[in-house]
């Protein structure tokens, strides 16, 4: 009996310190906007509403990234609009979303989509066997 | 000193800055490349726990701790370890115990243990299609242990090893009995020195499907040389890395199983969670170390690939060995990238010393407030097994979005295990997907599951320090340095998961 008092005791505890902690501003939109660091908001600017969406273009050269950024930081639900530009003919893979572009010397591919799921993913070239980067989902 | 050579020797300062800082950036790049040459498992898609959660993880495992120490202060808190129940008198119990069925599930060990060594050396050698990764690293080494942590110490009994082993015996009688008797202080090393070389290979190994292979068929060769030189028994229970480690982390479940064992038969027991870690004290010190290790080597793995910890070595370290090693060689950082190797080889290896003497501090501070005659030594035995489920957490918390990421595509990885293409069942049109949880789920999990490990360990420890010292009073005051270490390892715990990682941050120094 006592035992349990005290683990409900603990578990409202708990369940109040975590309301008290949870951050009111994240749900406002201005807040929302802004990415959670500032590392690469330069470059990576999350749109402040989804209906824009991110246009990055990224240029690679001899299996690595020599213009844009290499952690892109978006909201969830961004629509993501990289232009790749590439000096030898590879497959660039977006782990997670287990998207895949060819990429050739002539052309600029685009990979286009919405960044439904939140989490870290690499995206890697499939012949150079280099990683370029990753791509930064935040929750709303 | 004149304001000249002042300003001279400032603008040398900043241009031995800026070579640094190209040079940093160039080792990165360096090792970035380096490291995305293989990757055997998946990265987790993890992003850094945010700071407000943390502070909140760090503040609850403090308040939480209170309560818990409120609990112990007054009052009967009656013993909880008695009650259980037998299950394999009858019904569903029996029937799981029976012999037939146990002999099945050992020779199907044995068989997934050969699939897993024969797809390495046969099958594809892309990691990703080929059977064995995905099996042994994920479903094997991290589901199978959270299995455990339900079930119970299922591993004894169908340990693929020992029952090679029986085989061997059924061969040639008393084989596997000993050449040499175990030594004493030899203790449970054998499986720590295995732990550390897991370990190694899991984070810097970069196993291909064919290596992991040849590793498992050393390991078997490893296991059985031991067992025929120092007894089966003994080495089963102190030796074998795997059996050492699930036999620890079965403890935190609500069963208990008895092997059938000079002439009893099996029997399986039904007992309240966690209590399993009282029943028994540490009995050798390289079992603390151990379990000290089951922890650092989780939280070193989260610590070392992040931001901060990377630029210890290239902040600090560099600096120091530049001065003597290579210097004026041109080449001079691409011979010390090496070193950042050896120096991160070299922190994995210590880690647990650190942790031990962190640990022993604390065991001495709380016999000194408790003023016991018990020895530190003997104390810090006895409230080993409380950390267990700090430990087990941590792990949690770090893999069961890999887990469950890369644990389903075993399905299908299961019906093509060379990667050959086959079409067994018609499992190509299967399309099972990774399970990808959302970001805010899995930092409120990630922070629930630690703050739950770090009231359970508290909780454990208390009960434990009821057993040992001779009034209440003791036992609480002894609690007091013991809660202080806990809330520490909890709070490094939170803090390495909010943590950003480095990893693929090559470019972004640039613009600073």
């Amino acid at each position: 009996m006592k035992f349990l008092a005290y683990l409900v005791a603990v578990i409202v505890l708990l369940g109040v310190l975590l309301v008290n902690f949870k951050p009111k501003a994240e749900m406002s939109e201005t807040q929302a906007s802004e990415p959670p660091t500032a590392a690469a908001s330069s470059t990576a600017r999350a749109a402040s509403v989804a209906a824009e969406p991110v246009v990055l273009d990224l240029v690679i050269q001899r299996g690595r990234l020599v213009t844009g950024p290499a952690v892109i930081q978006v909201r969830q639900g961004d629509e993501v609009v990289l232009r790749l530009t590439c000096d030898t003919p590879d497959e660039l893979h977006l782990h997670g979303y287990n998207l895949h572009v060819t990429l050739g010397p002539d052309k600029t591919a685009t990979l286009q989509f919405n960044a439904k799921q939140t989490g870290r993913f690499g995206y890697e070239l499939h012949h150079a066997k280099a990683e370029l980067g990753a791509l930064e989902v935040y929750p709303r | 000193m004149p304001r000249q050579s002042w300003a001279l020797l400032k603008s040398i300062h900043a241009r031995a800055a800026m070579r640094f800082h190209r040079m940093f950036l160039l080792v990165l790049l360096w090792l970035w490349s380096a490291s995305a040459a293989a990757h055997a498992m998946q990265v987790p898609y993890n992003l850094p726990v945010p700071l407000w959660l943390y502070a909140y993880g760090a503040t609850a495992a403090l308040l939480a701790s209170f309560v818990v120490v409120g609990y112990f202060v007054r009052g009967d808190t009656g013993s909880l370890q008695s009650r259980s129940l037998e299950l394999s008198r009858g019904g569903f119990g029996a029937a799981l115990m029976r012999p037939g069925w146990i002999s099945a599930c050992r020779v199907l060990s044995v068989l997934a243990l050969l699939l897993t060594i024969v797809a390495g050396l046969a099958g594809t050698k892309v990691p990703t299609r080929n059977f064995n990764i995905t099996f042994f690293w994920v479903v094997f080494v991290l589901g199978f242990t959270y299995l455990t942590a339900l079930i119970g110490d299922v591993y004894r009994a169908i340990n693929p090893l020992l029952v090679i082993c029986d085989w061997l015996e059924r061969l040639r009688p008393g084989l596997l009995r000993g050449q040499w008797p175990y030594p004493q202080w030899l203790g449970y090393y054998p499986a720590l020195a295995l732990y550390m070389g897991f370990i190694w290979i899991e984070l810097f190994g970069h196993t291909s499907p064919r290596t992991l292979s040849l590793i498992l068929l050393s390991y078997v060769a490893i296991n059985l040389a031991a067992a025929w030189m120092l007894g089966r028994e003994t080495w089963f229970r102190q030796g074998e890395l795997f059996a050492v480690l699930l036999r620890l982390v079965a403890k935190l479940s609500p069963l208990e199983y008895r092997c059938a064992e000079n002439g009893q038969p099996p029997a399986m027991r039904l007992r309240l969670p966690f209590v399993g870690l009282l029943s028994e004290r540490a009995d050798h010190f390289s079992l603390l170390v151990f379990v000290l290790f089951m922890l650092s080597s989780t939280a070193y793995d989260g610590l070392h690939e992040t931001v901060p910890w990377v630029q210890v070595f290239w902040k600090e370290v560099f600096p120091v060995l530049a001065k003597f090693i290579a210097a004026g060689n041109p080449g001079q950082y691409l011979i010390l990238v090496d070193y950042f190797y050896y120096w991160q080889w070299l922190m994995m290896l210590v880690s647990p010393f650190v942790y031990l003497a962190i640990y022993l501090g604390f065991v001495a501070l709380a016999k000194l407030v408790a003023r016991t005659t018990i020895s530190v030594p003997e104390l810090a035995l006895q409230f080993a097994l409380s950390l267990v489920p700090i430990a087990f957490v941590y792990n949690v918390t770090h893999y069961f979005t890999l887990a469950l990421a890369q644990g389903p595509l075993v399905l299908s990885l299961a019906f093509d295990p060379f990667g050959f293409g086959w079409n067994l069942l018609g499992s190509k049109g299967w399309n099972i997907q990774p399970i990808l949880l959302d970001a805010g789920l899995i930092w409120h999990t990630q922070v629930a599951l630690i703050l739950f490990g770090h009231i359970l360990s508290v909780y454990l420890a208390h009960v434990e320090a009821l057993k040992v010292f001779a009034t209440r009073r003791q036992a609480a005051l002894s609690q007091l340095p013991m809660l202080v270490l806990m809330v520490m390892l909890t709070t490094i715990g939170l803090w390495i998961l909010s943590l950003p990682i480095a990893a693929g941050q090559v470019l972004l120094p640039t613009g600073r």
